[in-house]
């Protein structure tokens, strides 16, 4: 997994946790790979990793079992809006890029209308 | 997070050059530091001196606590390039000193960073390429238990594969309360790594910032470092 | 920390390598001297080989020539071992690798210039047993040599009755001789210390430069030395009455004071100013 340098890497680490519960990688109530494990997989400092797992638990997302380690949470709702959260996140960009594009917000529904239909067609 | 390493008012001159001039630095016990600068700028004088092997400085040094030299000796390992030994040292009768002089060696440690490092313990020091050597080197100095590393440019003129794996040992293998203060005129390598930052420029620590500190700025640590050097390419 | 006798044992370990390579190469050469000696002599040249006046036989006499011309090659040994030590002695007081040892940097040079003198010792101990074995091998090979020698020492006794062989006198001997060995370490660390501080005091130079300092340097080490032994001397030689068989103790008592005098320097700049070699 490749970070990008300007944005502090706890922050993308969990980012990419986020992203691992909403593809179902990991799921609600799993064990998550031990900190030491995470940091070699994505190449980064134990600290940092501690620091993505610390706020990702004060929101709730993990939660801690003495002694075992940490846990995804088995609050559905949370997770949604988890979801959903990612989901604005792409949102946000796709509009931010068409933006730049000159596409307006009022002509976004019909430009994304026109091209998943052409994408049935193929 | 409990004060490891304190400098103050350090100054360095050899053959009436200064080499260091004021320097202060403070580091916590646990974190993973680079000490970045040009090649000249005093990086491994600053190691030496930590490392009670340069001589003749004025001001303190105090590694948890105790300024005598042969305290800090006992209480940090700094990566040495083995030249005491004859080119035809073995590896094993390398590791063999290193377990006799040092009492905080772990010889299970150091086996299962050999292995890791795929180093033959049969292996001559001359037959070494320069990652296998620098690998030896990793090896031998995280195989002791110290509080602080100081690690010379490990990555210099060494592959990518073999630099991938020291940094893998470097995550797998640092005690949790231990601080590697790792030196580099190049930061990319290791930039994912990093708990903090210390410039040095002009025989002096110019800053030293964290990691977070700097990429919550929406600026990379190489940016940042080049940064700060930035004035001298102009010239 | 680590201790005194572990960095010891550790260095003496090293150093004894080349004692061994010393030895064997003062044996081989020995060897190969005698069976050099055999060719150009002809056949039968030990045929008739004498011992305190007895013959003896061929093989006898020949480890007897190996083990002269080896006691013989000693002298040049030992000092080529002196020097070779001393050449690595300095070089582990520079060693990062060494110095890094968790030790005060002047216990680790007393521990070095200890372990040095230690293996010197080691070799002449080496030579020694070479000639004890070998009297040995000769005393144990015919009943008529041991007769010889037998009549030979009685001989001896006859003609100085009553005088005591002066045990003492060998003891001070021996002693002068562990000092001024010990000397040739101390001093030839002391000439390295002082240049070395002085080079990595003065503006950086050229090698021709630093050559000129290192001649300067051992010019006024030599000159130290002089005044050293000059007015010291004069007044251990008063201390000690001159004449009276004492002279040795004199000598004693002056390189004690000259090898604590200078390895105290020495301890001294090493842990003040002379840095390990940055690798």
């Amino acid at each position: 997994m490749e970070f990008k340098d300007n944005i502090p890497i706890y922050l993308q680490i969990e980012q990419y946790l986020y992203r691992q519960i909403a593809l179902g990688e990991l799921k609600a109530g799993e064990k998550i790979p031990s900190v030491r494990k995470l940091a070699l997989e994505l190449t980064v400092n134990v600290n940092t990793v501690q620091r993505a797992l610390q706020q990702m638990n004060d929101k709730g997302i993990l939660y801690t079992k003495r002694g075992e380690g940490n846990f995804v949470t088995e609050n559905t709702e949370l997770l949604e809006e988890t979801k959903q959260a990612l989901i604005n996140n792409e949102l946000e960009t796709f509009v931010q890029n068409m933006n730049r594009l000159g596409v307006e917000k009022d002509q976004l529904i019909p430009e994304l209308e026109q091209y998943l239909n052409s994408e049935d067609e193929k | 997070m409990t004060e490891l390493l304190t400098i103050s008012n350090l100054s360095y001159k050899k053959n009436q050059k200064q080499i260091l001039h004021d320097v202060n630095l403070q580091l916590d016990s646990g974190k993973i530091v680079a000490l970045l600068g040009e090649n000249g700028a005093g990086k491994t004088t600053l190691m030496r001196i930590i490392a009670g092997v340069a001589k003749n400085y004025k001001g303190q040094v105090s590694l948890e606590g105790e300024e005598k030299e042969v305290q800090r000796k006992a209480k940090l390992s700094f990566t040495d390039n083995l030249t005491g030994f004859s080119d035809s040292t073995k590896i094993k009768d390398v590791v063999e000193f290193y377990i006799n002089i040092f009492t905080d060696f772990d010889e299970n440690q150091f086996e299962e960073l050999r292995k890791f490092m795929k180093l033959d313990p049969e292996m001559k020091l001359s037959q070494l390429s320069r990652g296998m050597k620098e690998k030896l080197i990793i090896a031998l100095t995280f195989s002791r238990k110290a509080d602080l590393y100081l690690l010379d440019e490990p990555f210099s003129g060494i592959d990518a594969m073999a630099r991938k794996r020291i940094i893998n040992s470097i995550i797998l293998w640092k005690e949790d309360q231990a601080t590697i203060l790792i030196s580099d005129h190049f930061v990319n390598e290791i930039s994912a790594l990093l708990d903090e930052v210390v410039v040095v420029k002009d025989h002096t620590i110019l800053e030293h910032k964290t990691a977070d500190e700097i990429r919550e700025g929406h600026e990379s640590i190489e940016e940042y470092y080049e940064g700060l050097y930035a004035d001298e390419e102009d010239e | 920390m680590t201790s005194f006798g572990t960095l010891f044992r550790e260095l003496f370990k090293q150093k004894s390598k080349t004692t061994y390579l010393v030895f064997l190469i003062q044996l081989i050469a020995a060897i190969i001297f005698v069976i050099f000696g055999l060719i150009s002599a002809g056949p039968g040249s030990y045929d008739h080989a004498m011992i305190a006046g007895v013959k003896v036989n061929a093989l006898v006499a020949w480890i007897l020539s190996i083990a002269g011309v080896f006691l013989g090659l000693s002298s040049i040994a030992q000092p080529v071992y002196l020097l070779m030590t001393s050449w690595r002695n300095e070089k582990i007081n520079r060693s990062q690798t060494w110095r890094l040892v968790p030790m005060s940097n002047g216990k680790i040079y007393l521990c070095n210039t200890l372990s040095s003198f230690a293996s010197f010792i080691y070799l002449a101990i080496l030579q020694f047993l070479v000639a004890l074995v070998v009297s040995g091998i000769v005393y144990l090979s015919s009943s008529d040599v041991r007769a010889g020698l037998a009549k030979g020492f009685s001989e001896i006794a006859k003609y100085h009755p009553g005088d005591n062989f002066a045990w003492l006198g060998l003891v001070a001997v021996f002693i002068a001789a562990i000092l001024i060995g010990l000397f040739w370490y101390v001093i030839v660390s002391f000439y390295h210390f002082v240049s070395r501080a002085v080079i990595d005091f003065l503006p950086s130079a050229n090698g021709f430069f630093i050559f000129v300092i290192r001649v300067v340097t051992l010019i006024v080490v030599i000159y130290l030395l002089g005044l050293f032994f000059n007015s010291l001397g004069n007044f251990a030689f008063d201390f000690v009455s001159a004449g009276s068989g004492n002279e040795i103790w004199y000598t004693d008592l002056l390189f004690l004071v000259a090898d604590v005098l200078f390895g105290g320097l020495n301890y001294l700049l090493i842990e003040k100013f002379v840095e390990a070699k940055a690798n």
